[in-house]
């Protein structure tokens, strides 16, 4: 740990242990469990609420513990990025929301808080594939990868494509994602798409029609990144899919413009 | 470049509308996560808002990496070569 500069560390006032931790984590899919089933019930709602505000606060806490470490693998990550010629470095740090942690321990059961690996975040958008292999390789020699995700070899059904480490600093784990632009404006796309229409489709769920044209672009895309020409097949798939999809996706929304 | 150099932004997009509004915590990160838990417990409720703090060299690098949020990001179907979706 570095030395404090007189500021306090609002982390350092209250520690919970591990166990604590993952406690709360267990805790919280049970009371977002009970707010559902007593919806119309006031005392029960006051006294969970009573009970979930406690649990924020040790994973909000525990979220905490990565702003320092998540800022070092950030810091190093522009260093490798503008190594390997990038001419932007496009490199973003974020924490986790606290909504999309509570949503990411409902959707996976046997989750450990503490075993979490992306509640601090990096990503970087680096100009192609050539850069973006060149970087991943590059972090593979000189860091500590706990565990690689390489979702351009295997892309996840939802067709999402990008590499994925996880790597610890200082106790934490952190993840790194790398994307090619084509890769960054998919996925932030699908992104805007769950969020405006309220449906998680970057977790495979939704219409299949909005998955099949998702899927053919990402493809395109892929064949884009890879400097290939498309064949016919993936034109026809990509305007087959699209005129399925493309009223269902309401892509250009009315908006007030103030 | 060092954390030093990094700048915090704390966005609170509108689903709704649309619409980003970024509090730019300049290279105070011990402030700018407060603001973060701070805002987001008051907003725990809110349905309609996404909060999130991004931090990078500057609002644009966070525009491009993180466009959902933003009027920078490029739709699929613009970034089809030409003549590709036919409609």
């Amino acid at each position: 740990m570095s030395p404090r500069a007189g500021r306090s560390h609002p982390e350092d006032e209250v520690t919970y242990t591990k166990g604590e931790v993952n406690r709360a984590g267990k805790l919280l899919r049970a009371i977002v469990e009970e707010i559902e089933a007593n919806k119309d019930d006031h005392d029960v709602l006051v006294e969970v609420t009573h009970r979930l505000v406690d649990a924020i606060e040790v994973i909000s806490w525990w979220r905490r513990l990565h702003a320092h470490p998540l800022s070092k693998v950030a810091v190093n990550l522009r260093y490798h990025v503008s190594a390997e010629g990038c001419d932007h470095v496009d490199v973003t740090q974020r924490l986790k929301r606290l909504p999309t942690i509570i949503d990411k321990l409902e959707r996976e059961p046997t989750m450990q808080l503490t075993q979490m690996g992306d509640i601090g975040g990096v990503r970087a958008r680096v100009p192609s594939l050539d850069h973006l292999r060149a970087v991943s390789r590059r972090l593979q020699r000189t860091w500590t990868i706990v565990r690689t995700r390489d979702y351009i070899e295997e892309p996840r059904d939802s067709g999402y494509r990008a590499v994925h480490h996880i790597v610890r600093r200082d106790e934490r784990l952190i993840e790194v994602q790398l994307r090619t632009p084509f890769q960054d404006a998919w996925a932030n796309q699908v992104e805007e798409d769950s969020r405006r229409l309220d449906v998680g489709y970057k977790f495979g769920q939704g219409d299949a029609d909005v998955h099949d044209y998702y899927r053919a672009i990402s493809e395109v895309f892929a064949v884009l990144d890879r400097e290939e020409d498309l064949s016919p097949d993936q034109v026809a798939a990509i305007n087959e899919s699209y005129s399925l999809a493309a009223g269902k996706l309401e892509r250009e929304p009315e908006r007030e413009d103030n | 470049m060092t954390s030093a150099d990094i700048k915090h932004f704390l966005i609170v997009y509108d689903i709704p509308t649309g619409k980003a509004r970024v509090r730019d915590f300049g290279a105070d990160y011990d402030i700018a996560l407060a603001a973060y838990a701070e805002i987001e417990a008051e907003m725990k409720d809110r349905d309609d808002l996404d909060i999130v703090l991004l931090s990078a060299d500057s609002l644009e690098t966070v525009k491009r990496t993180h466009s959902s949020y933003f009027e920078t990001r490029e739709s699929f179907e613009s970034l089809l070569p030409p003549g590709v979706l036919t409609r």
